[in-house]
C-alpha cells in the first residue's frame, strides 16, 4: 500500500477500534477488541510491517501516525475498562447487600461482680493516697481477732459480734473483722505504714435482707509520727469525694470500738439528695459509712510500737453496705444468689 | 433503749430545746438517736371527771340510754346520751364536754365533741371509754374511775395523758451507765450546759425514807438473811423487807411512763421496780417473802440438775455456769436475768423482799447466753451497773412502794461491799493537742467533764505542767481508766465537728498493685464467664455432692462449732459446688446458658496442729486457705446462635472450656509448654472419661518447693514425678448433676491461683526470624486409643530444632478402632533457608518415629 493508503487505513482502523471499544459492554468484550485490533495477527501489526517499504520521510510520518493510533486505542481501552469496572463493582456491591440488623455472632462477654467493682474503686482511691494493699487469713486465732485488739476475754464486744468458732483448734475462729490485719501488718512492718486490707469476715447471724453470715470489709490503717484525729477526718473526706465524685460534708459521731480511741462513726452527706433527705439515706440526709478512730495505745503496745512516739488512725467499712448504697441494691442476698439477671447489669 | 423526753426533763430542765434538736445533739455528742416518735393521745379541751346522777331510757332508741351527769358538786346535771352497758348511777367517769377533742375509738382519728341531737334528744357531751382517751384498758364500756375522785378534775392531769416524745437511743457495750434516764440526763447536762436536778431528788428521797423508818417501830423487825458464795460473781447483794403492801394497779404516772416505753404495767410493786430500772439503771427484783423458804437469799452457781420456772412461765434447766439466787428450798431466780415464777409478787402478797445487787457482767452474760434468755435486767448487767448506786436504787424503790402501795419499810440486809473509791486519772493537755489538735486550758476540762460526774482537780504544780487530774466516779470506772479515755470524753464534748480536717503530712507512694487476680477476671469475662461471689460457708451436703461423692478425708474439714443454720456449717473444700448451685438457681429461673466463675478460697485443717518452732500457740492456726479460680459452663457463651452450625457433638462444651482455660493461662503469661493436661478419671465429681488434670512441669524452684496439696480434690491426684498438680477441668459427673438437679452437660474447672502465679513468666522478646518457613501436612492413621498428646510429643521429640509449630488440623474416626489425625507442621531455620531435601529428611525421621513408637501408618 502507498503511504497515503496506509494513512487513511490507519485512520479508519482508529475510528473502527474506538467505536468498538465504546460499544464494549464487558471487560471480556474489550479483551477481544484488544486482541482483534492490536494483537500479533491484527491489521495494525501488519501495517507496522509494511512501513519498512516506505521512503524515510513517509516512514517517519506513517510510523508516527501508527504510534498515535496505537496510543489512542490503549488509552481508550484503559478508560473504557475503568468505566466498566466501576459499573460492574457497583452492580456487585448492590447484589451483595446484607441485613446488617442481624445480631453479631461473637462470644458474649462475662460481667464483673458488683462487689469486685466497688472494691476496686475503694482500693484504687486509697492506693492513690499511698496505702498498700495487704491480704490475710480468714481463719484466725482469738489473739488476732480480739486479744491484740484490746478486747480481752470478758469484753462485751466479744459477744456482740457473735463469732463463729471452728474445730481447727481451741480458739480458732472465722475472723469477725478485718481489723486482724492491723495487727498482722504492724507485726510485719515498722511505722510509718499505710495499709488497706480488703477481705471476707463472718458473723453468726440469721440471713435476711440486711444480714448474711459472711460479708466483706475494707480495713485501713495509718501509723506515723504526729497523726491526728483531724487527719483521719481529712482522709475520709477525700475518700468520700472520690467515691461519689463530688465534694461532700462529713460528720463524726461518737462510737465505741475496743481498738480505737477516740472512736467515731464517720457519716457522709448523702450524695443522692445532698442532705435534703431521700429514700437511700432514710430521709436523714446522711449516710452511715464506716467506723473509725485513733489507734488505741494498748493496740500499739501489743505489737511493740511506742505510743508516745507513734500515733495512728484506723477505719473499717462494709463493702456490701457501700455497694448497696452506691448501686441502689436493697437486699444483701442479691450479691450471693449470683442471678445472671442481676450480675449482667454490672 | 427508749427514753421519754418528758421524764428526762424531770432530771434536767431542757425547756426551750426542741426534741429534734436534742436528738441531733445527743447523736453527735454521745449516743445515736435512731428514732424520735411522739407518744400520747391528742386530747384537747374540757375533758373532766363527772358523776352519773341518773340513768333513763332513751325515748326513741333501745340500745342507747340517757344519763344525767354532773361535773361539779352542787351543779345541775347535764343530759348526756350513752350507748355503753356498764354504766351505773353514782359512777365517776370521764366526761368530754362540748369543745373537747378525743379519739374516735373505731379508727383512731380525732373526734370533736359538740352539743348535738342524738335520735331527737340533745346530748351535752360524751362519756368516754379508755380508747377514746388513748389509754390502755378495756375497750368495752365507759372508763370507770375511783369513787373517791373529785369532780371537774382535768382528766389529762389525772391520767397523766401528757404529750411526750420517745427517743430510741442506741446503747453502747461499754456504757451501761447511760441505759437510764439519769445517765442520759448527765449527758444532756454536759452537752447543753444545764444543771442536773438529781441532787434535789436525792434529798427529798432521804427525808422520806427517814420519815417512813420513824413510823415503823410497831412493825416486826424481820429481815432476810443474805449471803454470797463468790464475791467475783457478785460483789454486793442487798435485800430489804417491806411490810403491809397492798398489791393493785400502779399510779397513773408510773403506768403511763412504762406504757410510753412499751412496757406493759403488771402491778404496782413490779411496775415500781421496772420504773426504777428505767430511771436509775439498777435492776431490782421483788419476792413474795411468804414464799421464800427460810427467809434466806443466797447467791451461788447453779448445781447439777437444778431447774427453775422463770416468770415467763418456762421451765428451764440451769447450767452449772449460771449464777442463781436460792432460798433454803432451792433456786428462786437467775441472778440478773429473771426471777422465778413461784416466788413472784401476786395479788395476795403482803410482805416482800426487794433485791438490789451488783452481779459480774461477764457472769450475767454467760447465764443469759446459756439459757437463751435476755431481759431488761440482763441487758443492763451485761454492760455494767454502778455498784455504788445499788442502795440508792433500792431506797428509791422502797420510797415509791411505801408511797404508792401502802407499804412500811423494814430492814435492809447486805452482803459484800459496795464502796468504790474514786479513781484518779492524769491527763496531759499536750497529749490532747498531739492527738486531737484541741488546745484548751485546764479549767475548760472541769467545765466540760463535771456535769458527767467527774471531779477535776488541778494542783498548782500540775497547772503549769499542763496536767489535769480527773477523778472518775464509780459508774464510769468501767470505761474510763486511762488518759486516752479522758481524751475521748473531751473530744466528744468539745465536738468532733469542731476538729478541722487535714491530710497526713507525709507523702508516701504505695507499690504498684498486684494485677494477677484482675488478669484472671479480665480473661474469663472476655471468654464469656460472669463473676460470681459464693458463700464459703456451706452445708455438709456440699462436701459429698449430696451423697454422690466421697469425702476424701473428714479430718481435714473445717467446721464451725456453733452454726445457726445447716446451710452454713462447714468451710468449703471446693468452689465448684457453689457454682453448680448458682447454675441451678439460674436454670430454675429460665436461664439455660450459665457461665460463671469465681476467685475464692478453699479451707483445710492441717493434720499437724502444733505450732512450728518460734510461733506462739496464740498466733498459730492449724489450718490452710488455698486461693482458687473455678468456672462452670452449661453452654457455649455465644452472643447469638443464628449463625451456628447445629452440632450434636456432646464434647463441644469440654473443648470450648479447655480453650477458655488455655486462653487464661496465656493471659497469665504461662506458656502452654509449661503445663500438661492429663486424662484423669479418679475425681468422682467429674466424668471419668471426660476430665483432665492440669499439671505444671517442674522447672522453676518456686514450684519445686510447693508440696502438692492433694487434700482438696479428693484422692484422685496421682503423685507424678516432676509435675505439680495445678487443678482439674472436665465434664461434671452425670450423677452429681442429678443430685443438684442440674440440666445439660455442664463443664467446670478449678485451679490453684498461687500455683498459677508461680508459673507466670514475665514476657521476654524472642527475635523474629527473617528466613522463610516451610509448611508440610501430615496425616497419620493410628489406633483410637492413642492420645493426641502422645502423637504430639512423639513428633516433637523426633524432629530437629527446625520444627516450630505442630497444629492439629483434623480428627476423623475410621472403622475398626482406628482414627486419622492430620497435622500441619511449620518448619523454619533461624538463619538459613531450608532446602526441600532437609525438610524431607526431617519428615522421614518423624514418620519413622511415629510408626515405630505408635504403630502409625501414613497416607500419601
Ligand atoms: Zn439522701
Amino acid at each position: 500500500m502507498t503511504a497515503d493508503q496506509l494513512d487513511s487505513r490507519l485512520k479508519s482502523i482508529r475510528d473502527e477500534v474506538l467505536a468498538a471499544i465504546a460499544a464494549g459492554q464487558s471487560t471480556d468484550d474489550l479483551e477481544s477488541v484488544r486482541v482483534r485490533f492490536t494483537g500479533q495477527k491484527s491489521e495494525l501489526k501488519s501495517i507496522m510491517g509494511e512501513l519498512r517499504a516506505l521512503v524515510p520521510d513517509e516512514k517517519r510520518r506513517i510510523g508516527q501516525l501508527a504510534n498515535e493510533v496505537q496510543q489512542a486505542v490503549e488509552n481508550a481501552l484503559k478508560a473504557r475498562r475503568e468505566d466498566l469496572h466501576r459499573v460492574e463493582l457497583t452492580k456487585r456491591l448492590q447484589e451483595e447487600q446484607i441485613d446488617v440488623s442481624l445480631p453479631g455472632t461473637g462470644r458474649r462477654l462475662g460481667h464483673i461482680h458488683p462487689l469486685t467493682r466497688i472494691l476496686e474503686e475503694i482500693i484504687e482511691i486509697f492506693h492513690g493516697m499511698g496505702f498498700t494493699v495487704v491480704d490475710g487469713p480468714e481463719m484466725e486465732t482469738e489473739y488476732y481477732n480480739f486479744d491484740a485488739l484490746n478486747t480481752p476475754t470478758d469484753h462485751p464486744a466479744r459477744d456482740e459480734q457473735d463469732t463463729f468458732y471452728t474445730n481447727a483448734a481451741a480458739g480458732v475462729l472465722l475472723r469477725s473483722q478485718t481489723s486482724t490485719m492491723q495487727i498482722r501488718a504492724m507485726e510485719k512492718t515498722h511505722p510509718p505504714l499505710r495499709i488497706i486490707a480488703p477481705g471476707r469476715v463472718y458473723r453468726n447471724e440469721e440471713v435476711n435482707a440486711r444480714k448474711y453470715p459472711l460479708f466483706h470489709q475494707v480495713e485501713g490503717l495509718l501509723i506515723d509520727r504526729n497523726v491526728t484525729f483531724g487527719q483521719l477526718r481529712g482522709t475520709l473526706e477525700e475518700f468520700y469525694r472520690l467515691l461519689f465524685g463530688r465534694e461532700l460534708k462529713t460528720r463524726f459521731r461518737p462510737d465505741f470500738f475496743p481498738f480505737t480511741e477516740p472512736s467515731a462513726e464517720a457519716d457522709c452527706q448523702c450524695p443522692f439528695c445532698l442532705g435534703e433527705g431521700c429514700r437511700t439515706c432514710g430521709h436523714r440526709g446522711w449516710l452511715e459509712m464506716l467506723g473509725c478512730g485513733m489507734v488505741d495505745p494498748n493496740v500499739l503496745k501489743s505489737v511493740n510500737i511506742d505510743p508516745t512516739v507513734w500515733s495512728g488512725f484506723a477505719f473499717g467499712m462494709g463493702v456490701e453496705r457501700i455497694a448497696m448504697l452506691k448501686y441502689g441494691v436493697n437486699d444483701i442476698r442479691y450479691f450471693y444468689n449470683n442471678d445472671l439477671r442481676f450480675l449482667e447489669q454490672f | 433503749m427508749k427514753l421519754s423526753y418528758e421524764w428526762l426533763n424531770e432530771f434536767v430542765d431542757l425547756s426551750g430545746i426542741g426534741v429534734q434538736e436534742f436528738a441531733d445533739r445527743l447523736s453527735l455528742g454521745a449516743f445515736e438517736v435512731e428514732e424520735v416518735r411522739s407518744f400520747g393521745p391528742d386530747i384537747e379541751g374540757p375533758v373532766v371527771t363527772g358523776e352519773i346522777m341518773e340513768i333513763m331510757p332513751h325515748p326513741n332508741a333501745d340500745k342507747i340510754r340517757l344519763t344525767r351527769t354532773r361535773v361539779a358538786e352542787g351543779e345541775e346535771p347535764q343530759e348526756i346520751v350513752c350507748g355503753a352497758t356498764n354504766i351505773e348511777v353514782g359512777q365517776r367517769i370521764p366526761v368530754a364536754l362540748p369543745g373537747a377533742r378525743v379519739i374516735n375509738r373505731h379508727d383512731g382519728t380525732p373526734l370533736a365533741i359538740k352539743q348535738s341531737k342524738i335520735r331527737g334528744v340533745v346530748s351535752n357531751g360524751m362519756l368516754c371509754s379508755a380508747p377514746e382517751l388513748g389509754v390502755t384498758g378495756s375497750s368495752e364500756g365507759i372508763l370507770v374511775l375511783g369513787a373517791d375522785i373529785g369532780l371537774g378534775l382535768d382528766i389529762k392531769e389525772l391520767l397523766h395523758l401528757k404529750k411526750d416524745w420517745i427517743l430510741h437511743v442506741s446503747p453502747r457495750s461499754n456504757r451501761g451507765d447511760a441505759l437510764c434516764v439519769l445517765g442520759l440526763a448527765r449527758e444532756a447536762s454536759a452537752l447543753f450546759k444545764r444543771p442536773l436536778k438529781q441532787q434535789a431528788l436525792a434529798g427529798e428521797l432521804e427525808q422520806a425514807l427517814r420519815n417512813f423508818a420513824a413510823e415503823q417501830s410497831d412493825v416486826e423487825k424481820t429481815h432476810v438473811a443474805v449471803s454470797i458464795e463468790n464475791n467475783t460473781d457478785c460483789p454486793f447483794f442487798s435485800a430489804r423487807v417491806i411490810h403491809n403492801v397492798q398489791i393493785g394497779p400502779s399510779p397513773a404516772l408510773i403506768a403511763r411512763r412504762l406504757e410510753a416505753l412499751g412496757l406493759r404495767p403488771v402491778n404496782n410493786v413490779v411496775d415500781i421496780t421496772n420504773y426504777v430500772l428505767q430511771e436509775l439503771g439498777q435492776p431490782l427484783h421483788a419476792y413474795d417473802l411468804a414464799l421464800l423458804k427460810g427467809a434466806v437469799l443466797n447467791v451461788r452457781r447453779a448445781r447439777g440438775g437444778e431447774s427453775l420456772m422463770t416468770i415467763d412461765g418456762k421451765e428451764r434447766s440451769l447450767p452449772e455456769e449460771a449464777l442463781v439466787i436460792a432460798d433454803a428450798g432451792g433456786v428462786v431466780g437467775v441472778a440478773g436475768v429473771m426471777g422465778g415464777k413461784y416466788s413472784e409478787i401476786s395479788d395476795s402478797t403482803t410482805t416482800l423482799a426487794l433485791e438490789a445487787a451488783s452481779f459480774n457482767s461477764a457472769r450475767v452474760r454467760r447465764s443469759s447466753r446459756l439459757l437463751g434468755l435476755s431481759s431488761d435486767s440482763s441487758l443492763r448487767f451485761e454492760r455494767g451497773v454502778d455498784i455504788a448506786s445499788v442502795q440508792v436504787a433500792s431506797n428509791r424503790a422502797a420510797y415509791l412502794i411505801a408511797k404508792h402501795c401502802g407499804g412500811k419499810i423494814g430492814e435492809m440486809s447486805t452482803a459484800g461491799d459496795d464502796k468504790v473509791p474514786d479513781r484518779p486519772v492524769q491527763m496531759r493537755l499536750a497529749e490532747l493537742a498531739r492527738l486531737a489538735e484541741i488546745n484548751i486550758v485546764a479549767d475548760d476540762v472541769g467545765v466540760m467533764m463535771e456535769p458527767l460526774g467527774f471531779t477535776v482537780c488541778i494542783h498548782a504544780d500540775d497547772y503549769n505542767a499542763g496536767i489535769v487530774n480527773v477523778l472518775v466516779p464509780s459508774f464510769r470506772q468501767g470505761d474510763v481508766s486511762r488518759e486516752i479515755d479522758v481524751i475521748e470524753e473531751i473530744c466528744r464534748l468539745y465536738g468532733y465537728d469542731r476538729i478541722k480536717p487535714s491530710m497526713p503530712e507525709r507523702t508516701m507512694a504505695a507499690p504498684p498493685r498486684d494485677r494477677f487476680h484482675a488478669n484472671i477476671r479480665n480473661s474469663l469475662s472476655a471468654s464469656g464467664l460472669s463473676e460470681a461471689w459464693l458463700s464459703s460457708l456451706t452445708g455438709r451436703d456440699d462436701l459429698d455432692a449430696r451423697g454422690s461423692c466421697k469425702v476424701a478425708d473428714e479430718s481435714l474439714v473445717v467446721s464451725v462449732l456453733n452454726p445457726l443454720s445447716p446451710d452454713h456449717q462447714v468451710l468449703r473444700q471446693r468452689l465448684v459446688p457453689g457454682l453448680l448451685k448458682a447454675a441451678v438457681y439460674n436454670q430454675d429461673r429460665g436461664r439455660d446458658d450459665v457461665s460463671l466463675f469465681e476467685i475464692g478460697r478453699a479451707y483445710f485443717r492441717e493434720r499437724e496442729t502444733k505450732a512450728p518452732v518460734g510461733v506462739p500457740d496464740e498466733k498459730h492456726v492449724p489450718a490452710r486457705e488455698e486461693i482458687r479460680v473455678a468456672g462452670i459452663m452449661t453452654e457455649e457463651p455465644v452472643m447469638s446462635i443464628w449463625k451456628q452450625v447445629a452440632s450434636n457433638d456432646s464434647t463441644t462444651n469440654f473443648f470450648h472450656l479447655k480453650g477458655v482455660v488455655e486462653n487464661l493461662l496465656e493471659r497469665l503469661s504461662i506458656s502452654l509448654d509449661e503445663v500438661v493436661f492429663e486424662q484423669c478419671s479418679t475425681d468422682d465429681w467429674y466424668h471419668p472419661g471426660r476430665t483432665c488434670a492440669l499439671y505444671a512441669r517442674v522447672s522453676a524452684p518456686s514450684v519445686q518447693n510447693e508440696k502438692p496439696s492433694g487434700d482438696g480434690n479428693g484422692d484422685h491426684r496421682p503423685s507424678v514425678d516432676n509435675k505439680v498438680f495445678v487443678g482439674i477441668m472436665g465434664e461434671i459427673h452425670p450423677q452429681v448433676c442429678r443430685s443438684y438437679k442440674l440440666k445439660g452437660r455442664p463443664v467446670a474447672f478449678e485451679l490453684n491461683v498461687e500455683l498459677l502465679r508461680s508459673l507466670s513468666r514475665a514476657a521476654g522478646l524472642r527475635e523474629t526470624s527473617a528466613t522463610p518457613s516451610v509448611i508440610r501436612d501430615l496425616t497419620i492413621d493410628l489406633a483410637t486409643a492413642v492420645a493426641h498428646s502422645s502423637v504430639h510429643s512423639c513428633i516433637a521429640d523426633a524432629a530437629d530444632d527446625t520444627l516450630r509449630r505442630i497444629d492439629l488440623v483434623s480428627v476423623f474416626d475410621l472403622s475398626e478402632g482406628h482414627k486419622s489425625l492430620s497435622y500441619r507442621l511449620t518448619l523454619q531455620h533461624p538463619k538459613e533457608t531450608l532446602t526441600a531435601e532437609k525438610v524431607d529428611g526431617t519428615l522421614v525421621e518423624i514418620r519413622k518415629a511415629l510408626s515405630e513408637k505408635l504403630n502409625a501408618s501414613f497416607r500419601i
